[in-house]
């Protein structure tokens, strides 16, 4: 932590409402994605579920490891992608993110992580 | 409406100035006080504050067991470590062109190596052992025919551990080395002794010891003289060592700091000491928290841990109502693990998720009691949050 954090990025670091995994027994259609590890010091990892259609997100969950700018992105993330179809979640960029939660050029990394992590949603 | 405070918990990066000392500092200023230039020794206003610095210059001398003659007054410990290692490099520059000093310094000393260094000198960085030590046997198998100073960081400002100088000024004085001792954590938390010690220089900070910011001094040890050459120039003050008016207010602040630190040193290092145990026993029950360094000998508030499974810049945006320092140095956005840490052995994932608490004068028991609340639930709920916590329990 450099500094005083901004509002934007301390709001979406403390907003765990999101955060977890769906219970085992959960029902629908559901999609994993993940980014980073242990070496990097950085992970964060996305649970979806879907709509019976399999066109929308009617849930999300998600988990993430590293500073509070990986777990605020991720927060964020989770955030915005509820409701959304399927076609739209390329919109969430890392640019898109590091914007919203004002972050600086050596910070946009965890922006980035979030995204490769909606990227590889199977 | 008044904003609570976050509680202070971070005395090793800086502390309050002691309202008592304050009071002393007030009388050397204003227009009603002794605000003149200690050189001016024609008048009144001169000789009162030239007065003041000899008192302070006494406390100071008398916290260290010094002569006062010994103490020369500067910015802050920086400056008075610039002009150890500068000025003794300088003055003894026939002599040779080989440093000795430790990989878990302050960058105070770090980086005036590397300047050093750039200029042709040549340094040798001990390695500590897992616990934070040297080994006296280290620092004379590095003496060389040609080293000229061996620097040693008496009580490290991360881990707070304390090394043994006795043993390594007796290694150093046997061999003819100058020892300059970096004790700006230590000086006013416990003993130190230079005229029981072979040591040659030793530096300390006022904003460490309760006094202000902007004052330090260095010890130059007279008998037998050691010779530096200036750093700032223009008036000769401080035995021509350290040109530059003297700021009485501060250096007043310093020497009364010093006298409150040495009147208070043992009650309330055993008073630190059971607070700071009562923390660690407490944050001991988490499963896989580490304490880095040893566990004695260590300065009586020092706590550094590091966190399994949390990332130590986390923990500290999570910890708003505890003010304590990440074990890391923050070079960038991106935290760098702490050289220190990784010095001692410690895994890149445990140096970033170090804290580094450190308790002082003002801490009480209250404030111990919130924070072990305070730090389990982050703690917790950081790891609930984490996939690699999850996948490893």
């Amino acid at each position: 932590m450099i500094g005083r954090p901004n509002p934007t990025l301390v709001h979406y670091f403390r907003q765990r409402k999101q955060a977890g995994r769906f219970p085992a027994a959960t029902k629908g259609t559901l999609r994993y994605g993940r980014a980073g590890g242990a070496a990097c010091h950085h992970q964060v990892c996305f649970y979806i579920r879907l709509n019976t259609d399999n066109t929308h997100i009617e849930d999300v969950r998600f988990q993430a490891y590293g500073p509070s700018t990986t777990i605020a992105a991720a927060a964020y993330a989770a955030e915005w992608l509820m409701g959304q179809a399927i076609i739209d979640i390329a919109q969430l960029t890392a640019q898109a993110i590091a914007e919203k939660l004002g972050m600086c050029t050596t910070q946009r990394h965890s922006a980035c992580l979030v995204a490769d992590a909606l990227l590889h949603l199977h | 409406m008044s904003i609570q405070r976050p509680i202070y918990l971070d005395y090793m990066a800086s502390t309050p100035i002691d309202p008592r000392v304050i009071e002393k500092m007030l009388a050397y200023m204003g227009p009603e006080g002794h605000f003149g230039n200690a050189a001016s020794l024609s008048h009144l206003y001169g000789w009162s504050a030239s007065e003041a610095i000899d008192t302070a210059r006494q406390q100071v001398a008398d916290l260290i067991h010094a002569q006062s003659d010994s103490i020369v007054f500067t910015s802050g410990a920086t400056e008075a470590i610039n002009l150890a290692l500068k000025g003794a490099c300088h003055f003894y520059r026939r002599k040779g062109k080989h440093l000795i000093t430790t990989q878990i310094e302050h960058s105070a000393v770090l980086d005036t190596l590397t300047f050093l260094s750039q200029q042709g000198y040549e340094v040798t960085y001990l390695k500590p052992d897992a616990q934070g030590l040297i080994e006296p046997e280290a620092v004379a198998a590095a003496i060389r025919p040609d080293t000229v100073l061996c620097s040693i960081l008496h009580a490290n400002n991360e881990i707070g551990v304390i090394q043994d100088l006795p043993a390594i000024a007796e290694q150093t004085a046997k061999q003819g080395v100058l020892l300059h001792v970096d004790a700006a954590q230590s000086a006013g938390k416990i003993p130190l002794d230079c005229q029981g010690l072979p040591i040659d220089l030793l530096s300390l900070s006022g904003h460490k010891l309760y006094g202000p910011k902007g004052v330090g001094a260095l010890f130059v040890r007279r008998k037998p003289r050691v010779r530096l050459t200036p750093q700032m120039h223009g008036g000769g003050h401080e035995f021509g060592l350290r040109s530059g008016t003297l700021a009485t207010h501060q250096i007043v602040g310093l020497g009364a700091a010093c006298a409150l630190a040495q009147a208070e040193m043992k009650t309330e290092s055993v008073r630190l000491k059971r607070l700071r145990d009562q923390l660690w026993q407490a944050l001991n029950q988490l499963p896989e928290i580490y304490l880095n360094g040893a566990v004695e000998p260590r300065l009586p508030g020092n706590l550094n841990i590091s966190v399994g499974g949390v990332d130590g810049e986390a923990l500290l945006m999570a910890l708003q109502d505890v003010a304590v320092s990440s074990g890391a140095a923050c070079t960038s956005a991106t935290l760098a693990p702490s050289h220190v840490l990784r010095a001692l052995g410690r895994s890149s994932e445990l140096a970033y998720s170090a804290l580094r608490f450190s308790l002082g004068r003002f801490t009480t028991d209250a404030d111990i009691q919130a924070t072990i609340a305070h730090v389990t639930t982050e703690i917790n709920a950081l790891r609930a949050l984490s996939p690699l916590w999850h996948d490893q329990t």
